[in-house]
């Protein structure tokens, strides 16, 4: 039928839109196919690693440095921190003139031509350098030079501010010395050298110079450093939405000493005055409590201070432990303490002492001029008769004699937390010869360090047990945890009442004294002089002494401990001693520790058999 | 002739919707249906059947109605677009904050290392002893204790005796101890100027009593008497 046709027709034009519609939508479908398979191309397979470039070009990765932790005297004060300083750089290639929005005095801000002259004129006002040496520091081809080190944030803020493209300022840290020279020795001094590797032209390392508790607490001083790695854009500002990652760096760990800094400043003080005045090669002391070995205050006459670029390397540690000396006098309450212990005699055991003492063809002699005497123990520790000591000491075998020595820590590290000790020198008993088996008795023919020394009368202060000395007192992790450094278990040495009895023959040395130096107003002290013959440097025998005092107070419950010690000081072997300093020291480490008065009397014996001749 | 409409012959036989296939089988069974009564009468009927030619649902779609639903997907994804923009402009503007905070934090903390500083340089003992000295302090020694639960005292407390030892001889009461080698801060800066100040006038001083001696020995010999001592010496304070 013609009826038939239009819709034919009908539907022939629709399928002809429907073709056309098909065309259009194949077209339309395959270019997104098109632009799909070129996307995961591009960005999924990512064949030339475009991607990945892109990535590495805005990721930044820096290294986020650890804080190094304080080091602090017992009571909190700081004694070496680290700050935050600048070094002022300049890129040379990019030395030009400059536009600088200005701000002018209505408000508005108008573009000033800077030239170079003029940033230096500018730079050597802010830095205090001179202009020449800014305007050499400009010029030259190096993308990378340094003006000034070490500039506080203050001055950088400042250069800042002047908006010189070509200028920079890189992040350093410091490490600063609050106290000087106060303890300089003691807390050291962190030192990172940049030295050329071995066998290389160019190649350089950092090497660590520390010295002290820097160097001997580096782990715990020094933390981890951490890193941040993030995305940045052109204008320098992180990309928020960016890969991030961040290690947060462990700051150091602080470490608390047991000194105290005004101690040690007073101790600096006595001694420096009494070097000086005797014209001494140096003087040191050590403060100490007794009770649990902590060490208040190391001093040396002269000290390096850490912040300072010159010191000399001797002053570097301190010498109370570093120095061998001989002690002298001071040995005979190691010797007293020994014949009491085994039994073979006590503080009023009578002896019979010649005008000088002839042994083994060795001739003994005393410092002062004295007939045959009846003395008691107590008698011959008071004036410090070497004849007496040997007649008590030689009751001890050889053995026996080294075996006691030895016992006190003599010839061994003292323990002490710090780089740079002495160990001393105690030759064995079948080395020594025929006078130095007697010589030992008072302190000649070894080689102790004065703080090794100062541990005999440690021992008899603690009831006869000899502690380790100790210079930490704790760490403190950044969240403010203190670890507090163990009091390690002690040695017994003597007994208990042996000690007793030393402590009575220490306070009659200073009771019987004729000068009295060493007495400290309101408090009952005791201790021993030493005067030994120091050994010569250069040549075989002696050259000049070395003094010193050791005491403890209150001697009725000893709390602390000073010993002085000089070397080499000049003028009469009578008059330089170091007592008056013990008492100044002394005096001062009793009230500054509100130590209560003794309430007792001093505990006087005789010093010979008939009491009437005293 | 009624107002319907008429169709004809020719139209009834391909009614509209004659794509879909229900009405196609509609058609053919009217059709054979129409076939069939050819020989009957009733012309009416017929025609009214023609007249009631089924009726399709078109599929279309007004043309008002199309406009109102685009222009709803559109406004709804513009406003999706714009809270993404405003979404990630707000996160821009706090990251762009964080670096002026950042910037604060450290210009607070290096401002607080300086005054940290300050104050760690003058609590040092040796800056603390100078400047308890230029003040006029004396140390003192002879101290008395309190005993607060027994309410006593012990030792005798006595003031500070002016020593008239020559300055000459080393002295533990004055500070021989250099400042603390911290040369960039204010308060050495300060302390190394009133060091100076101090070391002057201890010179002038000096010089004076020197001066007075030298008077007063004149004087002695002049009048050969035998008090040959100093003049009292004006108190240096240490």
């Amino acid at each position: 039928m013609s009826s038939r046709k239009p819709a034919e027709d009908k539907r022939q034009t629709q399928y002809a839109m429907g073709r056309r519609g098909f065309l259009a939508s194949t077209l339309a479908v395959g270019g997104t196919a098109a632009l799909g398979g070129r996307l995961l191309y591009l960005q999924g397979l990512d064949p030339t690693g475009r991607a990945a470039k892109a990535l590495e070009q805005r990721t930044r990765t820096v290294e986020v440095p650890a804080l190094r932790g304080e080091i602090l005297d017992i009571n909190g004060n700081v004694m070496a921190r680290t700050v935050q300083r600048y070094n002022i750089t300049v890129d040379q290639k990019a030395v030009q003139d400059f536009d600088r929005n200005v701000q002018q005095d209505d408000g508005t801000y108008k573009s000033e031509k800077i030239s170079p002259v003029q940033v230096v004129y500018e730079l050597a006002d802010i830095l205090k350098m001179k202009d020449n040496d800014v305007k050499t520091a400009l010029d030259g081809d190096s993308s990378y030079h340094v003006i000034k080190e070490n500039v506080t944030p203050d001055v950088y803020n400042r250069i800042s501010a002047l908006d010189i493209p070509y200028i920079y300022g890189e992040v350093i840290s410091d490490r600063l010395y609050p106290d000087g020279s106060v303890g300089g020795s003691i807390v050291g001094r962190y030192s990172i050298i940049e030295e050329k590797v071995e066998g290389t032209e160019n190649d350089v390392q950092d090497t660590n110079y520390s010295v002290g508790i820097e160097k001997v607490f580096e782990e715990e001083l020094a933390g981890v450093s951490g890193s941040r790695t993030y995305e940045i854009s052109a204008d320098g500002v992180r990309i928020p939405v960016g890969e991030e990652h961040i290690k947060q760096a462990e700051n150091g760990k602080s470490v608390r000493l047991t000194i105290n800094q005004d101690i040690q400043y007073f101790a600096q003080q006595v001694v420096k005055a009494r070097a000086d005045e005797l014209k001494a090669e140096w003087a040191c002391a050590v403060v100490m409590d007794v009770r649990d070995g902590s060490v208040l205050a190391l001093a040396d006459s002269s000290t390096m201070d850490p912040g300072s670029e010159k010191f000399k390397l001797e002053d570097m540690t301190p010498r109370a432990i570093s120095q061998a000396v001989e002690p002298g006098s001071t040995e005979k309450l190691l010797t007293a303490s020994a014949v009491i212990d085994q039994g073979l005699a006590d503080p009023l055991t009578v002896f019979d002492v010649p005008a000088q003492l002839e042994i083994d063809g060795q001739t003994i002699t005393d410092a002062f001029d004295h007939g045959a005497e009846k003395r008691t123990l107590n008698g011959i520790i008071a004036d410090s008769m070497n004849t007496g000591t040997v007649l008590a000491g030689k009751q001890l075998t050889p053995e026996q004699r080294y075996d006691w020595i030895k016992k006190y820590g003599m010839g061994e590290y003292t323990g002490i937390e710090l780089s740079g000790e002495s160990q001393g020198l105690v030759s064995d008993w079948r080395e020594w010869d025929v006078r130095q088996q007697y010589t030992v008795l008072f302190g000649q023919g070894v080689a102790q360090t004065p703080l090794q020394t100062c541990m005999i009368y440690q021992t008899l202060g603690n009831k006869g047990v000899r502690l380790k000395p100790r210079i930490v007192d704790a760490i403190i992790d950044t969240d403010g945890t203190e670890h507090k450094t163990e009091v390690a278990e002690g040695i017994r040495v003597v007994s208990e009442k042996t000690a007793e009895q030393c402590l009575t023959l220490m306070e009659n040395v200073v009771e019987h004294s004729k000068t009295g130096d060493a007495k400290v107003n309101g408090y009952r002290v005791g201790g021993k002089t030493g005067t030994a013959e120091a050994p010569s440097e250069t040549k075989a025998g002696f050259d000049g002494y070395t003094t010193s005092f050791i005491g403890l107070a209150p001697i009725e419950d000893p709390q602390y401990l000073v010993g002085i010690t000089l070397q080499r000081p000049q003028g009469s072997v009578y008059t330089v001693g170091a007592t008056a300093q013990f008492s100044q020291l002394m005096e001062k480490v009793l009230q500054t520790y509100n130590v209560p008065h003794s309430t007792t009397e001093p505990n006087v014996l005789p010093k010979f058999e008939d009491k009437d001749k005293e | 002739m009624s107002a319907e409409p008429r169709f004809n012959e020719q139209q009834a036989s391909t009614p509209a919707g004659a794509h879909l296939s229900v009405v196609r089988e509609k058609a053919a069974s009217q059709a054979a249906h129409k076939s069939q009564r050819a020989g009957t009468a009733k012309q009416a009927r017929p025609a009214r059947r023609r007249e009631r030619a089924p009726l399709a649902v078109l599929p279309s779609i007004g043309p008002r109605g199309r406009r109102h639903y685009v222009f709803f997907v559109v406004l709804g994804i513009l406003m999706a677009l714009a809270m993404i923009l405003v979404l990630n402009i707000k996160i821009t503007q706090r990251q762009y904050e964080l670096v002026e905070l950042r910037a604060q934090e450290t210009a607070l903390r290096q401002e607080n290392e300086q005054l940290s500083q300050e104050i760690e340089f003058y609590q040092a003992p040796q800056s603390l002893a100078v400047r308890a000295s230029q003040l006029g302090m004396v140390a003192a020694h002879q101290q008395a204790t309190l005993d607060i639960r027994g309410n006593t005292i012990s030792g005798t407390p006595a003031p500070v005796v002016k020593s008239e030892n020559d300055s000459d001889k080393p002295d533990y009461n004055k500070n021989m101890i250099d400042p603390p080698a911290l040369s960039d801060t204010d308060a050495y800066a300060t302390a190394t100027q009133r060091a100076q100040e101090q070391a002057q006038k201890e010179e002038k001083e000096k010089a004076e009593k020197e001066k007075k001696e030298k008077e007063a020995k004149a004087s002695a010999s002049a009048t050969a008497t035998p008090n040959s001592s100093a003049k009292p010496t004006p108190s240096s304070n240490q």
